[in-house]
This record gives structure tokens, C-alpha cells and sequence, in this order.
């Protein structure tokens, strides 16, 4: 059941009106059954591993939480949290990994001149499987640092993992986040609700509306091989828009969502390209994962301390390890170390790069920003080509093309990008400056020019989406 | 928490919840209407539907000139399809919103289907064809058009796909045809750009046994409100049907146009299965005055008529009814195509024809003779 679709356009305002009849561990057990409703709706079969995953870390948590109490030291600890990363992991690698690794081995096998011939699986990937294991590995990670406490009831963080809204594609919330806000009721305002409506028309005019129209172009220009290099370098710019309109307008449908029942989820991205450095670029762009990746992955491996190669090593397993989470490809695995050699490069000439950059004057300041940010989108766009490309030959075909940028120029397919991406940059442009995700509330937009401009976005939708697309990041 | 309201400030809380809706819904219809000024050029204030493409004069309805709504889109002339080219050889289809096209998507109806089938063919003679119909045309109504089409266009060759259930208002007084909401048509004013809009969205996506239950009811309103239900069609009927084809033949023949006949294909094929039955009662909501008993019988008489006038006059005659199969992968309601059963009716067509391609009209030179002296007109009103 797609956000953008009719089911769930039926499906939420049923669960919506049923939730706010009933009392608080109504409403949880209600959420339960609908959030499951919600995911068997893909594949009932899909609930078993998600049932796996939590059965076993939330015993997990309870026996950390009481060798935590009993003051047992972390070597005492260490093997449940191991329980739980290998039932996890294993379960992610058994999923969406397997008949990559096979396949791999088999090929290197046969490079080498042996015939190794390994089982591949006929399995579906489980929708979300990526973002629930890791949510449900930040809890026990957490009660094992003694940073959050166990749950006392199972159902309720079943629920916290389980629950619709963020099921599917995040954002992945921590469990002192959303287990608290299980574990307490919620309270329900206007503004909530103002806020969450707000939420769910961006969301559906950027999915819908931006994504989804440039989706067939983008498409067409990848599955071309004679497309030209401006077309290339459109279709390049079209996806960075698309896959941001995408994910971000799928968290904000999730967060509104959210909101009209009360819960409140973490911010995901923050005016993206708008970021003037790699560092910059990973604190806005899908914060849940980036901030997951630093505090588990990044920090135990020793972060930032130690010589700079060893803190260059770990920027780039950690984005290696995190491209590789996106998906069981090699161009994931690229596009992992692409970031992971910005951050590592901007780690090692940050402070002269500071230096040069301090152009005087405000127009200098302006001037040099604007320079950076500039700089920072165009290497972002080359990494979402190796992120969209489906092979190392469409890497390299695509790449080769990007050297003649104004080969085969034409107005309308400049049109055919502009249309969508530059209104997008214009609203984000304005956020930016005011330093306001969210104008409306920023300008005091009165109720009834909003309920105007939600008709016009409605139309949009409705009447100008492009044909429904499924979201990027649910295959993940 | 909020704190409790009086029952002055519920009712004005009331009163402005009442207000942001209508404000959103109007914001909606407001955005249709600028939007279709903007694609289309259409008017803001006055009425824009389907009825936008075509005109009436003193000979009834035809094509409007440069008309635009949503998909369709008619040229100089007032046909669907490109403007004519000066060259090649031209072929005229006639037929009601089957022929001019409903479902297929842009392009994909039969005879710009057909154009394309042929000319993928080898042979050097160029093909053009041009779409003379649109919904709703009868025999009749293209009849009184044939010299018109035939000095704008100069066709050589003219494919004739009759559809027979229009005839049925020729029958008797009942009143305009319903819309395909179950209701009578009303006056233009009053209607809402959204509504045909949602209506669209709504079919698109919602499940079938919805839509059909949905269907049903409306169908079962429109039969409540008809007095005269006949249980088949009146031979009457089928002998002016006749006549009109016979007139058709002979004035294109006149003019040393060829004609070519084919027969009417439908959803449902020669029999009606017991799972097509919504399928014949939506179909039956459009022509209450007929029990859906008598529809496929209607068809196939008319069928007949058409086999009968091709044997007796030599004409070329494509038994499309007998060759198409039937079912929802070619047909998207009752009558109408889609794209893909556009591709292969059009292919019926072109396979037949496909000499035109290397001699032109030399090779139909048969069907282009013998004309004969058809009855006086008449009518049943």
C-alpha cells in the first residue's frame, strides 16, 4: 500500500477517525493492527522476519537492561548485543545480500578459472527490511551503552518499530524518540494537525507533482545509450531533483502523517543542496541514516580520533558500509566511497579551503557561498549518477558524456527539467535565506490562503501528477 | 488541552472549517479553468467538456475547427489527427466515438493506427488517413456531410465502421441521450470541470466491483425512468439502417470513392457470458429503451445487413466482428478500444488493404463500380 495511492487514501482518514475515538492503549493496540494490516497489505508473509527481528531484540534489550542494573560491565553485555547484530545483520544479509555475494563469487570464481557454483535464492526482499533492522539495532545498541532503558511491554515496541508511518522508508527513529511516545499519550493540537495537513500536501506535491514527472525523462535518458551530453547532464540534474522530491516528500507525508496522531519524528533533510561542503551536504541530506551511520558505525570505529589516515579510513567505511546499505550493487558500493573520498578530501583541506573562501565583504561572503554551494551540487549530482546508473558500463558511458555538456542542446528538453526543478529551488532558496523550513508558518499565512493554495496543490496532484511511480527508496 | 469552547465560538469554529473547504474546493476548480486556458486556450467562464469539440450548423454536428480538450486535439478541418498533407493517397474513416477514439492514448486510435500499419508496409504509395468521425455520428449524419468531407478532404478510399446502437433514438421519443453519469444532460452552466476530472481518477483506480455495483445503480435509475422498453430492435430500424449504408455507397461511389465496409466489433463477442452482464447493463444505461437481450441480436442483424450490401454492391467488407476477440484486453467498455485492440482492428483493416500501399486504388478496382440506385430516403419521426 503506496502512500500515493488509493488504498492508503482511504486507509488513513479510517485509521485517523478510529484512533481519535479511542483512549491511549486503544489507540496502540488499534495502531498495531492497522500497521500490520498495513504491511501484510504488501506480502502478509513479510510480517514473519519483522516479527524475528523484534521478538529477538526485545529480549535482547531486556537482559542488557538487567546486567545494566546489575552493574555488569560491557564484556558481560557484549555477547546479546552480538545476538542481536548477528540476527539483524543476518537477517538483512540473508534478504537483500545473498545472491549478491553468490553472484560475485562466482564470477570471481570463474575470473580465476574455477567453477564455483553456489545456490542463489528465490526469495522477495521485504519491503523496508533496511530501515526497520536498523532501528531495531540502534535500541539495543543503546540499552547496551545505557543510553535508553528497556521496554517493559513487547507490543509496544513492536508498535514503535512496526508503526506505518515509518515502516516502509523511515525516517529511522530512535527508540528513546519513539518508544517514549508510545509509552505515554499523545497530545493532539490544531497546531499538530496544521502542521501535519501542511506536511502531507508538501509531501504529495513533491512526490507526485515534481518526482513523478520526472521520472519518464530520466528513464528515457538513462535507457539511451545515444543520448547526448546535454541530455546526460539534464537528466543528471532531473534525478538529483527527483530522488530528493521523492524521499523528502515521502518523509514529509510520514511525518505529517505522524503528527495528526500525535507522534513527532525526526527531521530527514534539511534544504540538501543547499549544503557548501560534503559535511555539510550529510547533515541535511537523509539526517536519520547519516546520524545512525555516525553514532554506531562511525564513532566505533574511533571517529574522528586518531592519525588522519585512520580517520580517513573510517569516513570511508562508513560511506562505503552506508552506499552499500542502499542496495546489493556495486554502484551503491561507488557511490558510498564517491562520499566517503568528499568527506575524507574535505577533512584534509578544510581549514585552507576556509581560508580561501573567506572572500571579504558581504558580497564577497555571498559571492564565495554561492560558489560553494554550487560546487558542492554539481558533485552531488555526479555521485546520484553513479547512485542511478545501473552498471559500471553506464557509469562510464554516462561520465564520458558529462565532458561535452552543450552537445545536442535543446530548449525543451532544458524546458522539460526546468518546469519542475526550478520552482522547487526558488521555494528552497527562500526557506534557505529565512532560515524557515516552513513558510506558511514562517509568514503567518492565514488559514484561508492556505486552505487555497492546499486546493491548488491538490490540483496538482490529482490532475498534473505524473503516472505513479513507486518511491526510490522503498526498494531499499 | 484546549480549553472548552462556548456554543458561539463552536458555531464560528464551525462556520470557518465550513469556509476553508469551500474556499479549497473552488481553489480546485479555479486551477482547472486557468489550467485549461493555459493548454487549451479554453474559455474560463463558459462551459468545457467533450461537447467543446464539435459544432452545429444547418446539416447537424461536425468537428470544430482547431478544438482542444484534454487528449483529443482536431485539426484546420475539424478531423481528429494531423493537418493533411498535399500529397498520397487518402483514406476517410466514418464511425462514431469509436472510430474518433475514447480510451486508446494519444495517437493510438485505429485510424491513425491504420495509417501507420500501412505505411510500415512496403510499396511506394504514400497513405494518408483522415478521421471524418466523432461521437456520436449515425450513417445518417454523415451522409448529409459526404459532399463537404469529400471537396475538403478528396479521399479515395472510404472506410465506413457503422455503429447501429445510435440509431435507437431514431425509434421513438425518448428524450435526450444520458450522460454517461446516468443523467440527463444539463444545461452547461452548471457544470463543474472537476467533476468529469475526479470522475476519470475515480474509474482508474478504484476496484472493479465497485465501479460495476456503482454502475448498476445508476443504470437501474436511468431503466426506472424509461416508459418504453422494447425487447428487441424493430426491423424498421435495421431497414433504414440499410438504406443509409445503401445511400453512403452510392454517394461515395458517385464521386469515385471507393467504400469499404466492416463490421461492428463489441466487448461481449456473438454470445453474452453471464460475467459480462455489468458490462452489457453500462452499456445498456446509454440506450434504456432496449433490454440488453436485444443489444448483441441488434448487432448481429446489423452485422448482417452490412455482409448482405457488401455481396450484393462488391464492396471489400472486413468481418471484424467475427475476427476481433473479445474481452477487456481489446476492449475497454462495451465498444471502444483500447490501444491495444485499436492495434489490432487496425491491423484487420490494413492487412485487407495492404495493396493500396503498392498500386494504390488500382487494386480495388472492383469495389469502386457498379453503383446502384438506393431508396428514397425516410425516417421513422
Amino acid at each position: 500500500m503506496l502512500f500515493n495511492s488509493l488504498e492508503f487514501l482511504l486507509f488513513l482518514p479510517t485509521v485517523l477517525i478510529v484512533y481519535l475515538l479511542l483512549p491511549w492503549r486503544g489507540q496502540n493496540r488499534f495502531l498495531l493492527a492497522a500497521s500490520i494490516f498495513f504491511y501484510a497489505s504488501w506480502n502478509w508473509k513479510f510480517v514473519f522476519p519483522l516479527l524475528f527481528s523484534t521478538t529477538i531484540d526485545y529480549w535482547v534489550a531486556r537482559r542488557l537492561e538487567q546486567l545494566v542494573s546489575q552493574g555488569k560491565p560491557q564484556t558481560d553485555r557484549r555477547p546479546y548485543l552480538i545476538v542481536s547484530l548477528v540476527s539483524n545483520l543476518g537477517l538483512l544479509g540473508f534478504f537483500k545480500y545473498f545472491n549478491f555475494f553468490a553472484e560475485n563469487v562466482q564470477q570471481a570464481g570463474a575470473l580465476m578459472g574455477m567453477n564455483v557454483s553456489l545456490p542463489t535464492l528465490q526469495v522477495i526482499l521485504p519491503v523496508g527490511i533496511s530501515f526497520y533492522t536498523f532501528q531495531a539495532l540502534a535500541y539495543t545498541i543503546d540499552v547496551y551503552r545505557g543510553q535508553t532503558h528497556a521496554t517493559q511491554s513487547f507490543w509496544d515496541f513492536f508498535l514503535a518499530v512496526l508503526y506505518f508511518p515509518h515502516l516502509v522508508a523511515g525516517p529511522i527513529q530512535r527508540a528513546s524518540n519513539l518508544l517514549g511516545q508510545v509509552n505515554a499519550p499523545r497530545t493532539i493540537t490544531r497546531e499538530k494537525w496544521a502542521d501535519g495537513i501542511h506536511l502531507i500536501f508538501c509531501g504529495y506535491l513533491k512526490k507526485v507533482f515534481i518526482a513523478d514527472n520526472l521520472a519518464p525523462f530520466v528513464n528515457h535518458v538513462y535507457d539511451l545509450p545515444t543520448a547526448s551530453g546535454f541530455e546526460v547532464v539534464a537528466a543528471t540534474v532531473a534525478f538529483a531533483v527527483q530522488i530528493y522530491c521523492d524521499f523528502s516528500g515521502y518523509t514529509d507525508i510520514a511525518r505529517g502523517v505522524a503528527k495528526l496522531m500525535g507522534f513527532e519524528f525526526m527531521l530527514n533533510f534539511n534544504l540538501p543542496y543547499f549544503a557548501r561542503n560534503p559535511q555539510d551536504f550529510w547533515r541535511r541530506w537523509h539526517i536519520s541514516l547519516s546520524t545512525w551511520l555516525r553514532d554506531y558505525l562511525y564513532f566505533s570505529l574511533g571517529g574522528g580520533r586518531g592519525s588522519a589516515p585512520v580517520v580517513y579510513r573510517n569516513l570511508m567505511l562508513t560511506m562505503v558500509i552506508g552506499g552499500f546499505w542502499h542496495g546489493a550493487a556495486w554502484n551503491f558500493v561507488l557511490w558510498g566511497g564517491y562520499h566517503g573520498l568528499l568527506l575524507a578530501m574535505h577533512r584534509a583541506t578544510g581549514p585552507w579551503l576556509a581560508t580561501f573562501f573567506a572572500w571579504p565583504g558581504k558580497i564577497g561572503a555571498l559571492a564565495s557561498a554561492s560558489f560553494c554551494t554550487l560546487a558542492m551540487f554539481i558533485l552531488t549530482c555526479y555521485g546520484w549518477l553513479l547512485f542511478r546508473a545501473d552498471s559500471l558500463d553506464e557509469v562510464l558511458r554516462m561520465t564520458a558524456k558529462l565532458s561535452s555538456p552543450l552537445e545536442g542542446f535543446d530548449l525543451a528538453t532544458l524546458n522539460t527539467v526546468a518546469v519542475y526543478a526550478v520552482p522547487i529551488f526558488v521555494v528552497q532558496a527562500v526557506e534557505f535565506r529565512a532560515g524557515q523550513l516552513d513558510l506558511f508558518s514562517a509568514w503567518r499565512i492565514p488559514a484561508e490562503l492556505r486552505a487555497v493554495c492546499y486546493g491548488v496543490i491538490t490540483y496538482l496532484v490529482l490532475f498534473r501528477g505524473g503516472l505513479p511511480q513507486g518511491f526510490i527508496y522503498f526498494q531499499f | 488541552m484546549e480549553l472548552k469552547l462556548t456554543r458561539t465560538q463552536g458555531i464560528m469554529r464551525s462556520a470557518r472549517y465550513v469556509l476553508w473547504l469551500v474556499l479549497f474546493a473552488v481553489s480546485i476548480e479555479v486551477a482547472v479553468r486557468v489550467d485549461d486556458w493555459i493548454t487549451f486556450r479554453a474559455p474560463i467562464f463558459k462551459n468545457f467538456n467533450q461537447e467543446s469539440l464539435v459544432e452545429t450548423d444547418a446539416l447537424g454536428k461536425r468537428g470544430k475547427p482547431y478544438a482542444h480538450y484534454l487528449k483529443w486535439k482536431l485539426n484546420s478541418l475539424g478531423f481528429r489527427g494531423p493537418e493533411l498533407r498535399p500529397d498520397g493517397l487518402r483514406i476517410g474513416t466514418v464511425g462514431s466515438s469509436e472510430t474518433f477514439g475514447l480510451y486508446e492514448s494519444i495517437d493510438h486510435e485505429w485510424p491513425r493506427e491504420l495509417e501507420q500499419s500501412l505505411n510500415s508496409r512496403p510499396g511506394p504509395v504514400r497513405i494518408e488517413v483522415v478521421n471524418f468521425a466523432f461521437a456520436g455520428m449515425l450513417v445518417s449524419t454523415f451522409e448529409k456531410r459526404l459532399p463537404e468531407f469529400i471537396q475538403l478532404t478528396s479521399p479515395q478510399v472510404v472506410i465506413i465502421y457503422p455503429s447501429i446502437v445510435g440509431e435507437l433514438y431514431r425509434t421513438g421519443n425518448f428524450g435526450p441521450k444520458p450522460k454517461a453519469n446516468g443523467k440527463t444532460p444539463t444545461p452547461p452552466a452548471s457544470e463543474l470541470r472537476i467533476k468529469y476530472r475526479a470522475e476519470t481518477i475515480f474509474k482508474n483506480n478504484a476496484p472493479h466491483w465497485l465501479i460495476d455495483w456503482l454502475r448498476e445503480r445508476r443504470a437501474l435509475r436511468v431503466f426506472a425512468d424509461t416508459p418504453l422498453v422494447m425487447e428487441r430492435a424493430p426491423d424498421s430500424l435495421l431497414d433504414t439502417f440499410r438504406e443509409d449504408i445503401k445511400r453512403v455507397i452510392f454517394g461515395l461511389r458517385a464521386d469515385g470513392v471507393v467504400p469499404v465496409l466492416v463490421t461492428h466489433a463489441t466487448y461481449f463477442g456473438p454470445r453474452l457470458d453471464s460475467h459480462e452482464t455489468p458490462m452489457m447493463i453500462n452499456w445498456r444505461q446509454f440506450y434504456p429503451m432496449l433490454k440488453e437481450e436485444g443489444f448483441l441480436d441488434m448487432e448481429a442483424r446489423a452485422n448482417a445487413i452490412l455482409k448482405e450490401i457488401a455481396l450484393s454492391e462488391h464492396l471489400i467488407l472486413i468481418d471484424a466482428a467475427a475476427k476481433m476477440p473479445e474481452g477487456g484486453e481489446f476492449f475497454a467498455d462495451f465498444v471502444h478500444f483500447t490501444d491495444r485492440g485499436s492495434r489490432l482492428f487496425s491491423e484487420l483493416i490494413a492487412g485487407r488493404l495492404q495493396c493500396l500501399r503498392q498500386q494504390g486504388t488500382e487494386c480495388l478496382a472492383d469495389a469502386r463500380t457498379q453503383p446502384s440506385q438506393p431508396k428514397s430516403p425516410h425516417s421513422f419521426q
